[in-house]
Formats: structure tokens, sequence, C-alpha cells
């Protein structure tokens, strides 16, 4: 299973990625003279809204894929990608929150587009799993989540276009304002940033894949010596996939 | 316009190496592998949920075969299903039909996407014995009058292959009689003098169905299924009460 | 071409005569329409209302009203075998899927040739300006517009599940948030009313923002088409 293979060699990367971006965000950066502390937030919540939309568009190429060549693996690469998306996406919820409250005393406001796109992302992808486990027929499941993945994955950033058109800009964006660029370490630190949770989405990515697909193949040997029935049909779609 | 009959060149109305069907993780169909020639009737039996339904589905291109080499009129079948289409005839368990229009309308509508004329659709209503309710919704119905209107839908297209799931059931004799004309391998003018339908001079089945005698005396060949698997591939003289017993234990 | 054009037709045509049959869709959502602008007067204890609020209360309560016909757009087909007996003939996908979207917008402009002017009737308060009536004749369609094509996909994901009453609502209305954002820009300057004097103005923009958004919609639609109606 060259997934597998990979795992240990992943998670060697992803730890060693995540304590230079520690140490370098905590220790190395000096403290922002405007913000204080609070301004090393600014490499938490980009990245983990950034790495969710990779994650989405993941889903949705994978999708694509399903839907072209239906391979069943396919499907689950996508199903996985979202999942951990979702997943991302709460996180930056709550760390967009954090960061709001830090630098302008507010846990929430709707003229902070990265905000407000993800909380309808989150809305809309949170009909996934629903959707899913609503179809019983597993190839169905499989096409249907698919064409959902890849709908809602081209959607992404048309709603992130439209809502940085109809709002107010008050806030600084770190993100899209050409004026602040971050000096120095503190470029390096929120690189960094983004590159840990990158590790840290790919590595678990695989973790899911072999889990879901180790289990898949133990039910097919299960249903080999007990026979056919003595495996309950497990809701979730699941072709049997060899990786 | 005259069809002309079929000759040996003609591809086998269907040809199956080693397919399988999956659903999910669970094989509903495997280890298929048999040829009818065109023409020919192939009878499928089996007791419920041995998948003859499924099977029917893989033919009529409704479904994808999950492995093996699937032929349906010389069509690869999942890659060449778009030129299957409107060649076969299928008769599900299910009438696919709209219930809240009337017959004629379904098979006016049904008609049009299959590029037949609409003389067909008062010839089909005639030789059904539908055409004095044509213009019933389809949900007033009974079960036997909208089994003859989906056998219409299904004579529509004039397809090569017919596919069907059981088509006698729930019908009283005098339709059955007429009905089981209608689908015949090479369709005759039915007795009580109504027209026969234009169409070709013969055509493949796969029939599905509980009667085993029925079945051997209308087959060309028969196929026993057991919880999706093989277990009887023979032509009829080769099968006697035995066979049949062991199928359905 | 003109094959498929004649499928599209075929199919539209199926769609309006199972509404004239028996009326379901386009009663239920002109009823639910005015009784919602009805629950707005009284939430907002305010009836007269105009620009952005009174756009805000049109676009919501035709995201709420097309939900209904997004939840009953593909239930034949599902219900009653309707798609496997398509997949039969040799008709493409991408014609099952325009037709759906063509017969859901035609059905919120039918919607709307009512609900608008009874709008305007009961709740806005200065009526409409006579320069104003063309723009939104064309913001109306192109709004209806997105919500078609946004709405076939969610009624085709929605009617393979079983809880589709419950799916409908949740997919569509974040899929049409942005679009409700678009459409308010536009129609607030349309819906100012007649007593401002100059001609109620919206920006460029707006209106190329409308257009694509249906754009992005009805590219998904078609790239996904077959993916909804094969197996």
């Amino acid at each position: 299973m060259p997934h597998a293979r990979r795992l240990l060699p992943l998670t060697l990367v992803t730890i060693a990625l995540l304590a230079v971006w520690i140490v370098v965000s905590v220790a190395v950066v000096p403290v922002d003279q405007t913000e204080g502390f609070r301004q090393k937030l600014t490499y938490l919540h980009p990245a983990f809204a950034i790495i969710t939309l990779v994650a989405f568009v993941t889903g949705a190429v994978f999708a694509w894929q399903h839907l072209k060549h239906d391979r069943p693996l396919d499907d689950l690469r996508s199903y996985v990608a979202i999942h951990l998306g979702q997943i991302f996406c709460v996180v930056a919820l709550i760390t967009g929150g954090l960061w709001g409250k830090a630098a302008w005393g507010v846990w929430w406001s709707w003229d902070e587009p990265v905000l407000v796109t993800f909380l309808i992302i989150f809305l809309l992808y949170a009909t996934y799993q629903p959707m899913r486990f609503a179809i019983e027929d597993p190839e169905r499941q499989a096409r249907t989540a698919s064409v959902f993945a890849v709908t809602a994955g081209i959607f992404a950033p048309v709603c992130f276009g439209v809502v940085r058109m109809t709002t107010n800009l008050l806030h600084p964006q770190p993100l899209n304002d050409p004026g602040s660029n971050l000096p120095g370490t503190a470029g390096l630190a929120f690189a960094l940033s983004i590159l840990a949770l990158g590790a840290v989405f790919v590595t678990l990515w695989h973790l899911e894949l072999v889990h879901k697909s180790t289990r898949i193949r133990l039910r097919k040997l299960q249903r080999r010596v007990e026979g056919e029935d003595a495996v309950p049909v497990v809701s979730r779609a699941s072709s049997p996939v060899v990786l | 316009m005259p069809v002309p009959p079929t000759t040996s060149s003609d591809p086998p109305a269907v040809r199956l190496v080693d397919v399988a069907r999956r659903r999910g993780e669970r094989m509903v169909l495997r280890d298929l592998t048999l040829e009818l020639p065109a023409g020919g009737t192939l009878a499928l039996l089996g007791s419920n949920g041995a998948g003859k339904s499924t099977l029917l589905r893989v033919l009529a291109g409704l479904m994808r075969p999950s492995a093996g080499t699937c032929e349906v009129l010389g069509c690869s079948l999942p890659k060449q299903r778009a030129a299957l289409r409107g060649r076969v005839g299928y008769l599900a368990h299910e009438p696919m039909l709209y219930r809240d229009l009337t017959v004629r309308e379904n098979l006016v509508h049904r008609a049009r996407l299959l590029r037949v004329p609409e003389a067909r659709v008062d010839a089909l209503l005639v030789a059904t014995g539908l055409e004095k309710r044509a213009a019933f919704p389809v949900h007033a119905l009974s079960r036997g009058l909208t089994q003859r209107t989906s056998a219409a839908i299904a004579l529509l297209g004039d397809p090569e292959l017919l596919l069907l799931d059981e088509p006698l059931a729930n019908l009283d004799p005098t339709a059955s009689e007429r009905l089981d004309a209608l689908l015949a391998a090479r369709p005759e003018p039915i007795a009580d003098g109504a027209p026969a339908v234009a169409g070709r001079a013969s055509r493949s089945r796969v029939i599905a169905g509980h009667d085993p005698d029925a079945a051997l005396a209308a087959a060309d060949l028969v196929l026993g299924l057991q919880a999706g698997r093989p277990v009887l591939l023979a032509t009829p003289d080769r099968i006697g009460d035995a066979e049949i017993g062991a199928l359905y234990r | 071409m003109s094959a498929w054009l004649h499928d599209v037709r075929t199919l539209l045509a199926l769609e309006w005569r199972r509404e004239r049959r028996t009326p379901q869709v386009l009663p239920a959502m002109t009823l639910f329409s005015i009784g919602v602008f009805v629950a707005f007067r009284f939430g907002l204890q305010d009836g007269s209302v105009a620009g952005p609020l009174a756009a805000g209360i049109l676009l919501v309560t035709t995201l709420l009203a097309a939900l209904l016909g997004i939840g009953r757009l593909w239930a034949a087909e599902e219900d009653e075998g309707g798609l496997d007996g398509f997949r039969l003939t040799p008709v493409p996908a991408s014609a099952l899927v325009a037709a759906k979207a063509l017969a859901l917008w035609t059905f919120l402009v039918a919607l709307h040739l009512i609900a608008v002017p009874a709008f305007a009737f009961l709740l806005l308060s200065d009526g409409l300006a006579a320069g104003s009536i063309l723009p939104l004749i064309g913001a109306v369609l192109l709004c209806d517009l997105g919500i078609a094509f946004a709405g076939t996909l969610v009624g085709a994901v929605a009617a393979a599940a079983r809880s589709r009453e419950l799916l409908v609502p949740l997919m569509a209305v974040p899929l049409l948030i942005p679009l409700v954002a678009i459409a308010s820009e536009v129609l607030a300057p349309l819906l100012t009313g007649s007593g401002s004097g100059a001609s109620p103005v919206t920006e460029g923009r707006w209106w190329l923002a409308l257009a694509l958004y249906d754009g992005v919609f009805l590219l998904v639609c078609w790239s996904v088409s077959d993916g909804i109606v094969e197996d």
C-alpha cells in the first residue's frame, strides 16, 4: 500500500515543521510594536483558512476524477479531503474569532470577508455527510457526493469573491492588502504556518485513507471467511478499495 | 419499412465474460459468462434476491458492470452505453411512467424522445388493447393495465433486444395471451384480427420469471442464478426437474 | 444541435404539462410568497419599505419560495422511475438537465409575474418608478436564472437522498447567499421609489457580477450533468 509506506516519513516531516514553526513564531519573531503578542495569531487563522480551501479544492479535484473514471479510490480520497476540510474550517472560524477579539475587541464582524465566507462554506459543507448517508445505494452515493463536491469546490472561491465585493472593508487584510507586507521573520513565520499546517493536512489525509481502506479490507476478508451475510452493510459509501 | 431478418453475421445479442456487479462492498452478481445469439431467448430463473433484476438492469445499460466484459448488441458496456440507447426495450418490475399523465401522453412523450412517429403510438395502443383507456391517467389504472402500458413503451422503439422482468405478472388470461404474442421473439398478428405492430421480423429477448415451465417452453438458453452466481446454464432440453428444484432450494 | 433543442423542448413541455395537470408548485410558491410578505410586515413592524430593505425582503421571499420548487423538480424522476425511462432513450443527459433548469426558471418567472406586483402593492413605500420597470424585469430574469441553475443542482443531489425535504433548504441557502448579495445591490436602487426624482441606476459591475454568477452555475450544471443523470 503506497499510501501506508508514506505515513512514517510524512509524520516525521510534519512534526519537524510544526516544531520549527512554533519556535520561530513564539521565540524568534519579535513581538509587534502596535498589536503586541496577539499579532502572532496572524499566523494561525489565515493558515487554517488557506488549508481549508486547499482541502475543499482537493476534494473537488478527486470528485471530478471520480466522475470521469469511476474509481472508488477517488471517491474515498475526496471524502477524506472534505472531511478534514470541515475540521479545518471550524478551527479557522474559531481562530478568526479569537484574532478578531484580540485585534479589534469583537468576536465576530460582518466586515471580515474571510470569516463571513467561511461561515457560508461551513454551512454548505455541513450538509455533506447528511446527504451522503441518506443515499442507500453506495455507487449512487459516491456519484452524488462527487457532484456536490465539485459544485461546492467551485462555489468556494466564487463566494469569497462576492462577499469581498459586497463588504465594506474596515480592517486590515493581511492576506490581500498589498500595503502591509509582513517584514522579515514575521513573513517567515507566516510561510511556515502554511507549510506546517499543509503538512498536517497531508499526513492526516494519508492516515485516514489508510485507516479506512484497512477496515474495508478487513471486512472483505471477514466476508470471505465467514460468508457474505456475516458482515453488516456499512452506511457510509464503501466500495472495495485496494490501495 | 421492411427489416431484414437477422443473419448469422449479426453480433450476439448478449455476450458476457466473467461479468460481476458489486453493490458497495458486496458482490451481487459474479462469474457470469454466456453468449446469446442474435434472435435468441434467454430465460433467467432464480429465487427472489438472486440477482435477476440486477442482471437485467446491467444489460439495459442502466447499471454498469463492475468487472468483466459485457457486450450487448455488439456494444461494449459501459463505454459504448450511448450507442445502445433506444435499441433495447426494458419492461421492469416498477413501471417507469408519470402517474399524473395519461397513457397516451406517456407513450407520446417517450416516442418523441426515441424519435418514433406518433402513428406507432396509436398502433401500439390498439395492439395492447389500451385504446379505450388511452385518456386515463396512469394513477387510475389497475396493475394489469399499468403493466400493459409499460409493455407498450418497451415496444415503442421496435427494439432489437427485449428485457422482460416478469412480463405476465398481474395479467388476466386474455391480456396475458395478447401480451405474450406481442412480446414474442417473432411477433405475429393477433388472432382476434387486431393488426400486428410493424417492426423487425425477430428480436432477442431476456426474460426473468418464476415459472420454470413457461421459461423452458419459450427459451433457447436458460440461466439459473443463486445469490448472484450462475448455478445453471444450459439449453432447455438438458434441464430436468432435478436441476430446477436445486435452483430454488 | 437542433435534435438537442428538440429534446429539451420535449422535456420542458413535459414539465409544464405535468404542472398544468396537477397544479402544485406554482400555486404553492405564489401563496407562500404572499404569506411571507405579510409575515415580514409584522416581523419588521413596517408596512412600507424601500431601497435595500425592500430588496432584501423580495429576495429572501423568492429564495424561500424557490425551495418549494427545487424540492419538487426531480421528484417524479426519482419516485416514478422517470430517470430510468429517460436513460433508455438516446437523449443526452445535458438535455434533461437543461430542461429542468429551464422549467425551474420559467416557474420562478411566472411566480414573479404575480409576486413582484403584489410586493409593490403591499409593501413598497413609493411604488415603482417608471424608469425602473425595465431594469427590474432584467434583474428578476437574471436572478431567477441563477436560482434555476443552482436549484437544479441541489434538487438533483437531494432527490437521491431519503431526507430530501431537509437537504434542499440546507444546501440551497448557502449556495444562493452570494446571489442574494449581488441581486440586492442590483435591486436596491430600483426599488427606491418614484419620489426621488432622478431615474435610479444600478452600478454596472453588479449586473456583470449577476451574469457571472449565472454563468458559473451554468458551467457547473453542464459539466456534472452526466454525473447527475447517469449511473
